[in-house]
């Protein structure tokens, strides 16, 4: 473990890079480990501002463990994670929020015994309020007016993802991060979906998602970050990585 | 009419406590995942406390209102958040568990001492003497008042959890705790708030009932039973259920009173149990539970060694034998629990601390086992003792029948119940004859036991008693030794962390967990037995639950798991805790709150207290030249006093300075032949103990290691975050 | 040996399985592959008993098992690994092993020398070295190693193993697969769900794919790697086509 001086008061820690334009977010060599078993072995990835990146693997690749580290649900045992130029390692996932770091969590990200209104309300941190939040989410997905009062659990998979993905369009996030957006979904319903992130992106959203149909991604990303047992192994123009993905996904 | 009407009235007041209290106890468990036992100590403690403003003070009824209700009650609740479960956050529910029920007991006892018990406290309802007829009956402002608090509360709720952000924020987390986080709502406000509403309801609960019955810290404490029940009616998730949980609980308790033929004798105490036998009811028709998989368990008990316990065996009869030859019979009398209590502390280490489960009955188990020897054991005939264990055994497998697919909070609490149905009901009829059986309990009031005679010869002074117990201690902890060596053991400790890996090897998972209840509550039978002879008479009063939870909590402190934690128990509460508080009135009032601190501390030694002692006299135990040293001189220091040479004050200081000298002896001998060796100091499981971070630097040097062990128990990285946090909302 | 028939499952409103049939014969390992979330682990859960089907049947060895509880499975000879470790923390890597075959001496009226096989065990699965360490205490590779022992001393005939190799180096993996080669050789029915697909193409003889609970392909391992459905279920539809 590094040995450095611990930061007292009045003197946080700072990134300063000079001269070169800030990735917003940075993934500087992580490592984690669950129960002491590492399953990072040292991830480098950044995310330009208004970039759209997208994190490719198989399955158990630790794409998942990525992104709980980076939003704060995970610690990271070495390395930095850098957002807007400031070392947030060990940040607590619900300042990270605030700070404009929207996660939709793998699976579905919303309260399933809570209305549709609710869950709404729940979106309502960092100032939109609450009308606002729910008009730009109606806005996005119409079919969520008529559902408003209706208990999530109860909607099917397609509209709870809408409803999930609702907290980042309305929102205004300085960074979303999808984590497997089409997991147990139709394709077409999943075609919708990833439209919707397109429409956010072209606006000038930086967005960074996980995706295990890497195909589907292929359109929205800027750029494809591969990741394979712990490492990322290749990153860059999603159509270069597309070749490597069959070997990587099902083996040689 | 006229009857039913009133009885209503008098059922749907007490249902309005009931859902008052139960719907804050609903509401921190279903926020925070902590099941609060002491959830109805804290309303006694602010109805004591709103007595003393309103009336030993003699404050005006509102401030004496404000005071209790809007500040002491909010205040106990964040403070018991703050302080005590904050850090709980991640333990096994049953380490929460004890430090919930530690913190029933604590309370209890700090309310002992504050308000002594016994002096007459006369607390008025609100408008006393005022009331007011609706339709062909009349009601009391104060029943009045209470119906319409329960009906501003159900409305408040509501109104909280659904009409506020912070309210819809605690349903979300009920939902999932790390999506709330990503929304960034704040963990800490949230629970905050859980506990302050909830400690607000248990004092208002308190306040509203205390006036219509005594003030006593303990029944109050425990008529919150009565409210678990209705907690349970709501899967502890659901106010609204709680609420209809309560109204029937209420109306059923009201009907009792007023038609429950009141010279019935058998009848007359069930009233008073009616609420728990609805809580056990309720709690079997709680839905079955998922397999236990495998839990993040912190605890690690080892497996007793042989000569560990040859040598605890040993020494447990030693000081029985040196006990009984220095002590007067006064002291005697007064320290016979240590082994006899001991025993039913002993028998709870297979149960929780092998098997995982949870039992809070084991006190009651041992009330059978009394009634069993009082009956049976006339003209001191063992077949008294052997009678105690079987009917103990059977009486714990009928109550594990029903509850044994139940686990954690929801075992503890049918065992309460069971205890308290007991206390309240059972252990208060009269004799009663089934087919050709004749059962006779306690003959309403106490029985007597006669000592039993063994051997051709009668055990019936204290010193033979106390021998006696102290051998049965020696071999019961042997069978519990035994028990965990052996198969069957191995079976018990595999199911503790996976009942569904044991059940795909082909275990039927029924008949291990009712066997290791049998066994358990055999044994804590015949510890009931030999403490019933002790007392020579024995009525149920001795074996409440509130008796029985300190047992549990110290067991549990000293680490379930080991052999040694039932010596523990026994010594501590019954030889160390009653030998201090001879010192005089301050030290007595610490000691009773021992146990609840002892429990609430136990969040940061999750594998008991036990294995740091252990640890501690380590170089002793494995230093034969300076053991044997110690044991010579020990021996002569005590042939001295047998000479009569000494009395027993002196007598207590050698031997303590004996055992002193060895002990130091043996650090500098370990000390010594470590340095030579080089190689560390190896502890019992072979692994080189990390020093307390406090010695790092004094016993150890500084590495960049060490360094970085102390940055991560100070939490130093979250500190950071605060100020990089800080900075950037700047 | 063992087959499961038209099995579906439902979560609340989530169809988690529907109409799944798979069988794995005595003496081959049959592969179950999969995106995240398809079913696979819920299909384990369904064969075993530790979830109840919404309707289908599972026979074990032509008996149906369909409803029985998990221990009544296991005596029809059914034995399997979990994706969370579920070790047994409190016991050394010897005795986890020797739990499991003294359950099996007992159900089994098999009274032969339950030490014996349990050291047997471990030599075959290579736990030698740690067989005296706590669980806690070995890395997940080797936990996994604990979880196959176990099932074996449980003499299983059909044998379901849930991503056995993660926490696996590859020489770990390797020799992991020639030990499952060699148990099916044995007669034993093996089901295997694995993400390490060297592992799952080296050793199956047939492998099934489960894509959002439903089988969508099945062949040799061949007949899948070229399978184009196979590559759509794991790499997503060709989203350039629908726009």
């Amino acid at each position: 473990m590094n040995a450095e001086p611990v930061a007292g008061p009045g003197s946080p820690e700072r990134e300063p890079e000079p001269g070169t334009q800030p990735a917003l977010l940075e993934l500087r060599g992580v490592r984690a480990a669950y129960e002491g078993i590492e399953v990072l072995h040292g991830v480098d990835l950044s995310v330009a501002p208004g970039e759209v990146v997208a994190l490719l693997g198989p399955n158990g690749a630790g794409k998942s463990t990525a992104l709980k580290v980076l939003a704060g649900l995970h610690p990271a045992s070495a390395g930095d994670v850098v957002l807007a130029g400031r070392r947030v390692n060990g940040a607590r996932a619900d300042d990270l929020a605030r700070l404009g770091l929207c996660l939709i969590p793998e699976g579905r990200g919303i309260f399933p015994n809570l209305t549709v209104r609710d869950n709404l309300w729940m979106m309502t941190h960092r100032g939109v309020g609450r009308s606002e939040v729910e008009e730009k989410s109606i806005a996005h997905f119409p079919q969520l007016a008529t559902l408003l009062d209706r208990v999530s659990g109860t909607l099917s998979g397609g509209q709870q993802q809408m409803l999930a993905m609702a907290r980042g369009l309305a929102t205004d996030p300085v960074l979303l991060v999808l984590d497997e957006l089409s997991m147990g979904l139709a394709p077409l319903v999943v075609e919708g979906l990833y439209e919707q992130v397109r429409e956010v992106a072209d606006k000038g959203t930086s967005i960074l998602l996980v995706e295990q149909f890497a195909r589907i991604v292929m359109n929205v990303a800027d750029k494809a970050a591969l990741m394979v047992q712990g490492h990322v192994i290749d990153t860059g123009r999603p159509r270069d990585i597309e070749a490597k993905l069959t070997q990587a996904y099902l083996g040689g | 009419m006229d009857k039913f009407l009133i009885f209503t009235v008098v059922g749907l007041t007490l249902s309005a406590v009931y859902a008052i209290v139960a719907s804050g106890l609903v509401l921190t468990y279903a926020t925070t995942g902590i099941f609060n036992f002491a959830h109805g100590a804290i309303g006694m403690f602010v109805a004591f406390s709103y007595w003393q403003f309103r009336f030993a003070w003699g404050m005006p009824t509102p401030v004496a209102l404000v005071l209790a209700l809007g500040v002491l009650a909010p205040a106990i609740g964040l403070l018991i958040d703050r302080v005590i479960m904050r850090g709980l956050r991640g333990t096994s529910e049953a380490t929460r568990l004890v430090v919930s029920i530690s913190l029933l007991v604590g309370l209890i006892a700090v309310a002992n001492i504050v308000w002594e018990p016994g002096n007459s406290r006369p607390f008025r309802t609100f408008f006393e003497g005022k009331r007011i007829d609706v339709f062909v009956t009349t009601i009391t402002y104060h029943q009045g008042i209470t119906i319409l608090v329960a009906v501003i509360v159900a409305a408040g709720l509501r109104w909280l959890l659904h009409g506020t952000r912070i309210g819809v924020s605690m349903r979300a987390n009920v939902d999932d705790g790390t999506l709330t986080l990503l929304n960034g709502a704040r963990p800490n406000r949230i629970a905050g708030l859980s506990w302050a509403v909830g400690g607000f309801l248990a004092g208002v609960g308190g306040v509203l009932i205390a006036p219509t019955l005594s003030l006593e810290a303990g029944s109050l404490s425990l008529l919150i039973i009565n409210a678990y029940a209705a907690a349970i009616f709501g899967r502890l998730r659901s106010i609204p259920l709680t609420f209809v949980g309560a109204i029937v609980i209420g109306l059923t308790e009201g009907y009792l009173a007023g038609y429950l033929p009141g010279d019935n004798r058998y009848l007359a105490a069930f009233r008073p149990a009616a609420a728990v036998i609805i809580l056990f009811v309720a709690l079997l028709l709680v839905p079955n539970p998922r397999l236990r998989d495998r839990t993040h368990i912190r605890e690690y008990f080892p497996a007793p060694t042989h000569s560990g316990m040859a040598m605890m065996a040993g020494a447990v009869v030693v000081v029985a034998v040196v006990m009984v030859t220095t002590l007067d019979t006064v002291s005697l009398i007064s320290y016979g629990p240590v082994f006899s209590l001991g025993i039913v502390a002993l028998s709870l280490v297979p149960l929780v601390g092998f098997a995982g489960q949870i039992s809070l009955a084991q006190l009651s188990f041992g009330a059978v086992g009394a009634i069993a020897v009082a009956h049976h054991g006339v003209g001191g005939s063992p077949l008294g003792l052997v009678l105690a264990v079987v009917f103990a055994a059977l009486v714990g497998i009928v109550v594990a029948l029903p509850v044994m697919r139940l686990s954690g909070i929801y075992l503890a609490l049918a065992t309460a119940a069971f205890a308290v149905a007991l206390d309240r009901w059972m252990f208060n009829l009269p004799d009663f004859d089934i087919g050709p059986v004749h059962i006779s309990i306690f003959e309403v009031g106490s029985v007597s036991v006669d000592p039993v005679r063994l051997f051709g010869r009668d055990f019936d002074t204290p010193g033979s008693l106390m021998m006696l117990s102290a051998v049965a201690f020696a071999l019961v902890a042997l069978l519990v030794a035994a028990l965990r060596w052996s198969r069957f053991g191995r079976q018990l400790v595999a199911m503790r962390d996976s009942e569904a890996a044991c059940a795909t090897f082909g275990l039927n998972l029924l008949w291990p967990r009712i066997g290791v209840f049998a066994f358990s509550a055999g044994i804590a039978g015949l510890g009931g037995a030999l403490y019933a002879m002790q007392l020579g008479s024995v009525a149920p009063a001795r074996f409440g639950l509130l008796n029985g939870l300190p047992i549990f909590i110290v067991v549990v402190v000293g680490g379930a798991g080991l052999v040694g934690s039932g010596l523990f128990a026994g010594s501590m509460l019954f030889g160390v805790l009653p030998f201090t508080s001879g010192w005089g009135p301050v030290f007595a009032k610490i000691n009773s709150m021992f146990s609840g601190l002892a429990g609430i501390g136990l969040g940061r030694h999750p594998s008991g207290a036990v294995p740091v002692f252990s640890r501690a006299v380590s170089p002793l135990r494995n230093d034969p030249v300076v053991l044997a040293a110690m044991a010579v001189s020990m021996a002569a220091i005590y042939a001295l006093r047998i000479a009569g040479l000494y009395s027993n004050w002196p007598f207590a200081v050698l031997l303590a300075a004996a055992g002193a000298l060895a002990y130091l002896a043996a650090v500098r001998r370990s000390r010594a032949t470590t340095a030579e060796e080089d190689s560390g100091a190896d502890n019992e499981h072979g692994e080189r103990a990390p020093v307390e971070l406090e010695w790092v630097g004094i016993t150890e040097p500084w590495t960049p290691a060490q360094l970085a062990r102390i940055e991560q128990a100070l939490d130093l990285d979250s500190i950071k975050a605060e100020f990089v946090k800080a900075d950037l909302d700047a | 040996m063992l087959e499961a028939r038209d099995v579906s499952v439902q979560f609340g409103g989530h169809q988690a399985l529907s109409r799944v049939s798979i069988a794995a014969p005595a003496g081959q390992i049959t592969g179950l592959i999969g995106p995240n979330g398809a079913g696979k682990t819920t299909l384990f859960n369904a064969i075993s008993g530790l979830v109840t089907p919404t309707s289908g049947t599972i026979t074990i060895d032509g008996r149906d098992v369909t409803g029985t509880s998990l221990h009544k499975r296991a005596r029809c000879g059914l034995a399997r690994t979990f994706q969370q470790l579920e070790l047994f923390t409190m016991l050394t890597v010897r005795e986890n092993i020797r739990v499991a075959a003294d359950i099996r001496s007992r159900w089994a009226r098999d009274h032969t020398d339950v030490g014996a096989l349990t050291e047997a065990v471990i030599d075959r699965v290579g736990l030698r070295e740690v067989a005296d360490e706590r669980t806690t205490s070995i890395p997940t590779g080797q936990g996994r190693l604990v979880e196959l022992g176990r099932a074996l001393a449980c003499k299983p005939r059909v044998l379901l193993l849930d991503e056995p190799a993660s926490g696996q180096d590859d020489r770990e993996t390797e020799r992991f697969g020639r030990l499952l080669v060699e148990i099916a050789d044995e007669g034993t029915a093996v089901l295997l769900v694995e993400h390490d697909m060297s592992l799952v193409m080296d050793v199956c003889h047939c492998v099934h794919v489960l894509d959002l609970g439903q089988i969508i392909a099945v062949g040799t391992p061949s007949e899948i790697q070229a399978n184009t459905v196979v590559l759509d279920a794991y790499l997503g539809t060709d989203a350039r086509s629908a726009s």
